[in-house]
């Protein structure tokens, strides 16, 4: 394991706005988590349900039998195999037909024939899905192709999908947050992670398209701050990192790297997570990650290259500590 | 490239010398005293991985796709290829970065974290281009090979693998407080032991791989059926069925037709029909049918079921479909006593009797598959009867046909012609359904008549299958019919028993013989204490329950003692195949114990759940006429078909009990005006 440490954690004081964004993030989680668990248990529930599942991937592929055109080639050979009685791929249809915003819109009235006895327990339980889906707070706060209203653009950024979900993020919003805060400033800092999330979800739309299931979380807007940190740095020296390569004394450590490594670390995974990802399915918005990496080297380039403000990305300081030595930070000056 | 190891000349120990036995110009450091450890390597080698595997995914990202969407597809051969080709190509891209940057920095960035370079033994200087792509290679090939050469790090003189002596490279490094000296004997013998322990278990593994290949070779085609079945595609057995399906004239039937047929005769299971239903019902064909044989596959769930039927008659109740449903729903309310439910039973019969009139040779399979089972359900076994004579040419449903035919015969008391019957069957039968057949007439024999000359045919035949094979004896039922067949050689063989309680399989047979072992013995309260334990612990249609409860009405000796079985026989259902057999049982205890009342009450319910046999009518004459019951003992002689109300000609002395009570009933009705 090789890891940005940066700043690792930063005073309260020298960075306000980053713990004010956490809190914010932790805040949302925490009143919305009743509704959250309540909602996605029985989601889950009835997702689960094979006979559901089955069901729904039989319906769906009435549907793309009936109006190919509107589905990728991948669906049209699924449904081939539906109607010739493969059951596993009923389910398989069945799940991805929950990520298909024409099946999910149009299902409901949908003049489906076949086993009635199963279509009328599956349209009870799917009314009963996309009502819970109205009362989840990832699909009232999420951007989906039912809902992008302005506001949304920014709600999904404080949005999390669960507890891990929220926890990484914030795990790499400390992190990353913190060193840009205070590099860059407060107000600054808010300004620029807003827009990058703004930015990586417009990103994501125009690459990956919205679907019926709903984009959340801050990673895109951290992402613009891992970008940031990348292109910024890239050629000012070395940035500190912690490493854990054996659980032994001497193979764990700070390490100090060039900022490339962020790329190596951070960027690469996620051109490839979108490279290899399926369209039909996948639940990473590998897309939105890049947008905000976009985001943050153009922000880069701008001010280094047309505003040049390289001074702006000042190199931590080089020489080796210990791990046990207390790490000492000072905002740093800023000639503005 | 230097295999040999390099050999020192005790003049000058630190420096090496060359393969033409000069000594080779000296580095800037001395290599023994600057070895690499074997942790700094290792975690050279993690840091490199955690560095490069971005990259490694980032080339192979489309063949992921490829593997994700063949997956989707479920193609598995495309899927296989797609991880070979993922594999292959992260281990080349590994590769040429260790190539590219050994022969560039003398070291990967890992290395470089941790201090370490790789450099020429001879030269102590960067290693070529040829020789870092050979070290790279080499290097992978070892990891392929469970990474056992590398385990020359402990052994080798200057730790050096195979991969180091094919490039004559030395790992070193170049902070001197972090350097090892060369192996040490400890770290020798413990690598050898681990060479050893290592290919002595990939030997070892290597051996009952190819032992099991072999084993299972044979089973080849049916895993190959079988996976095709758990793809979800359409049932094999089901289109094998329809392609050799005789027809008289008109067209073949449709694979759902084909599929109840099948499954009515227990010729497929459930799963099976379900798919069949399901392909059927999506493709809106044979509705009716399809809800039909849906409802059936969902037995276990009430509301679905009761769902299924009532759409398979949506289309109305004059389609085949319907009428199966009525006979389905009327079986299980056929002990009602509501008035308006006995009205509807009178019309299911009256419904009932117009197909059986219609029912001919043009008629559907499944249609004379259902009604038998419905008619032998429902005890009416001439009627059953009359339809099985009309017999099936499908072969597959051979079995169902003679099977239900003997159990029709032995029901109605014509016990002769169901022998023939079996025995006209076996030679045309398949040997699982040998098996069944000799199973259900050795356990019918034995069960109401006892050890005779009739029960040595199928008994003899199911004890010489499983002499073959005693896999048989997994399955329950068998077991106890091969229990029962050895009972009867006891009086030639008496040590039979003892013989077969080592080859049972299950633990309550064991119990069960071992019980009976200790019976006649000086054992007698510990075999009927276990015998109670088997009797009252009820698992789902376990045989040796009922064998249990048999054995203690056999060894009981008061009415104290049957108390319990009559309680357990009275919850048990009727349907059970043990039901009737242990009713009779202990009724003729009841009799033999001169317990009336208790005869009285076990006959009557019999009578009414099912066709009883002479001898228990005689049992039930006898019990009235001590109850005082007159009126009721007349009635049953009258139920009795063979019995002749004429003057009984022999001496008082010679007639036996049911003759006498018979012969004081039919004076005194005589004397009546």
């Amino acid at each position: 394991m090789i890891f940005p440490f940066l700043r690792g954690l930063v005073p309260f004081a020298l960075v306000p706005v980053t713990y004010l964004l956490i809190l914010l993030n932790v805040l949302i989680y925490t009143f919305t988590f009743s509704e959250f668990e309540v909602a996605d248990k029985r989601m889950d529930e009835i997702i689960r349900d094979d006979s559901f599942l089955a069901t729904q991937g039989s319906a769906f592929s009435i549907m793309i039998t009936k109006e190919p055109f509107y589905y990728s080639e991948t669906l049209r050979t699924i449904a081939k195999q539906v109607l010739e009685g493969e059951r596993e791929a009923r389910r398989i249809l069945g799940a991805l037909a929950l990520r298909n915003s024409r099946f999910m819109d149009h299902a409901e009235n949908y003049p489906f024939e076949g086993d009635e006895v199963a279509l009328a327990d599956w349209k009870e339980k799917f009314k009963e899905l996309t009502d819970l889906q109205e009362r989840h707070p990832s699909y009232s706060f999420g951007v989906s192709d039912r809902r992008q209203e302005p506001v949304q653009w920014l709600t999904y950024q404080f949005t999390h999908g669960g507890f891990a979900h929220l926890f990484w993020n914030m795990f790499f919003l400390v992190i990353f947050g913190s060193f840009v805060e205070l590099y860059l400033g407060s107000l600054s800092f808010l300004a620029f992670y807003l827009f990058s999330g703004v930015f990586s979800g417009f990103w994501f739309s125009y690459l990956s398209g919205l679907s019926s299931s709903p984009l959340v979380g801050a990673s895109g807007a951290i992402s613009g701050l891992v970008g940031l940190v990348a292109f910024g740095w890239l050629g000012r020296g070395h940035l500190r990192f912690i490493y854990g390569l054996l659980p032994t004394r001497g193979y764990y450590g700070f390490a100090f790297l060039p900022s490339w490594v962020v790329l190596i670390v951070h960027v690469l995974p996620d051109l490839s997570g979108y490279l290899a990802a399926h369209r039909d399915i996948g639940s990473v918005a590998y897309s939105a990650h890049l947008g905000g990496i976009v985001c943050g080297a153009m922000l880069a380039i701008l001010l280094r290259v047309v505003f040049k403000r390289s001074d702006l990305f000042v190199e931590q300081d080089s020489s080796p500590r210990s791990y046990l030595a207390p790490i000492v930070v000072e905002r740093p000056r800023r000639n503005y | 490239m230097v295999l040999e190891e390099i050999k020192y000349e005790k003049k000058s120990q630190s420096d090496p010398i060359s393969p033409d036995g000069t000594p080779a110009s000296s580095g800037p450091f001395s290599i023994e005293s600057h070895l690499a450890s074997p942790m700094d390597r290792m975690a050279a080698f993690i840091a490199d991985l955690v560095l490069f595997a971005p990259v490694m995914t980032l080339t192979v990202a489309p063949f992921r796709r490829m593997a994700f969407e063949s997956e989707l597809l479920g193609a598995k051969e495309d899927l296989a290829i797609a991880w070979l080709i993922v594999a292959f190509i992260s281990l080349l891209v590994f590769c040429l970065f260790q190539a590219i940057s050994i022969a560039l920095f003398a070291g990967t960035p890992g290395k470089f974290l941790l201090g370490l370079r790789v450099v020429n033994i001879w030269s102590q200087g960067r290693p070529t281009f040829s020789a870092s792509t050979i070290r790279a290679f080499s290097w992978v090939s070892e990891l392929l090979c469970f990474g056992i050469p590398l385990l020359a790090i402990y052994s080798n003189e200057r730790r050096r693998t195979l991969h180091d002596r094919f490039a004559d490279t030395v790992v070193v490094t170049v902070r001197k407080s972090k350097a090892v000296s060369p192996p040490g004997m400890a770290e020798a013998s413990m690598a050898s032991g681990f060479y050893v322990a290592i290919i002595t278990s990939i030997s070892i593994l290597a051996m009952t791989s190819l032992l099991k290949g072999m084993q299972t070779a044979q089973v080849e085609n049916s895993a190959l059926e079988i996976s095709m079945e758990e793809r979800g595609t359409l049932c094999t057995s089901v289109g094998e069925a329809r392609s050799e399906w005789i027809e008289s004239g008109g067209a073949k039937p449709s694979r759902l037709a084909v599929a109840l047929a099948l499954y009515g005769s227990d010729a497929i299971d459930e799963e099976c029909l379900k798919v069949e239903a399901e392909y059927s019902v999506w493709k809106n064909e044979e509705k009716p049918l399809a809800y039909l044989a849906k409802a059936f596959a969902s037995a276990e769930d009430d509301r679905l079921y009761e769902s299924y039927l009532d759409k398979a008659c949506e289309s109305g109740p004059s389609t085949d479909a319907c009428r199966l449903v009525t006979f389905v729903r009327y079986r299980s309310d056929e002990s009602t006593d509501d008035l308006d439910e006995k009205a509807a039973a009178v019309e299911v019969e009256t419904q009932l009797d117009r197909m059986i009139e219609h029912l001919s040779e043009k008629s559907p399979a499944y249609l004379k598959v259902w009604t038998i089972r419905h008619l032998m359900d429902s005890r009416q076994y001439e009627r059953a009867l009359s339809v099985i004579d009309q017999g099936s040419p499908q072969r597959r449903m051979g079995f169902f046909f003679a099977k239900e035919r003997g159990r029709a015969l032995w029901s109605l008391d014509r016990k002769a012609q169901a022998r023939l019957a079996m025995r006209a069957s076996l030679e045309s039968l398949e040997p699982a359904h040998k098996i069944e057949m000799t199973r259900w007439f050795c356990v019918a024999e034995t069960a109401e008549l006892g050890c005779s000359e009739q029960s040595r045919l199928p008994c003899g035949i199911l004890s010489a299958a499983v002499e073959t094979s005693s896999d048989l004896l997994e399955q329950p039922d068998v077991e106890v019919a091969y229990i029962r067949g050895e009972i009867c050689k006891i009086p030639s063989q008496p040590d039979n028993l003892q013989r077969i309680v080592d080859s049972l399989v299950s633990k309550d047979a064991k119990d069960y013989v071992s019980a009976l072992i200790q019976l006649p013995s000086g054992e007698r309260s510990t075999a009927i204490k276990s015998l109670k334990r088997l009797a009252s612990a009820r698992k789902s249609s376990s045989p040796i329950f009922f064998e249990a409860n048999r054995a203690l009405i056999d060894v009981a000796s008061s009415v104290e003692d049957l108390k319990s079985v009559k309680t357990r026989w009275w919850g048990l259902d009727p349907n059970e195949e043990g039901w009737k057999y242990l009713g009779q049982r202990l009724l003729f205890k009841f009799s033999n114990l001169k317990a009336w009342d208790q005869t009285l009450e076990i006959g009557m319910r019999m009578v009414e759940l099912d066709r009883v046999s002479e001898e228990i009518y005689q049992a039930l004459v006898i019990a009235s006429y001590h109850t005082g019951k007159k009126e009721l003992a007349l009635n049953f002689i009258e139920s009795l078909p063979s019995y002749q109300t004429q003057e009984p000609n022999r001496q008082p002395a010679s007639m036996d009990e049911f003759e006498v009570v018979v012969e004081r009933l039919m004076s005194r009705t005589k004397g009546k005006p």
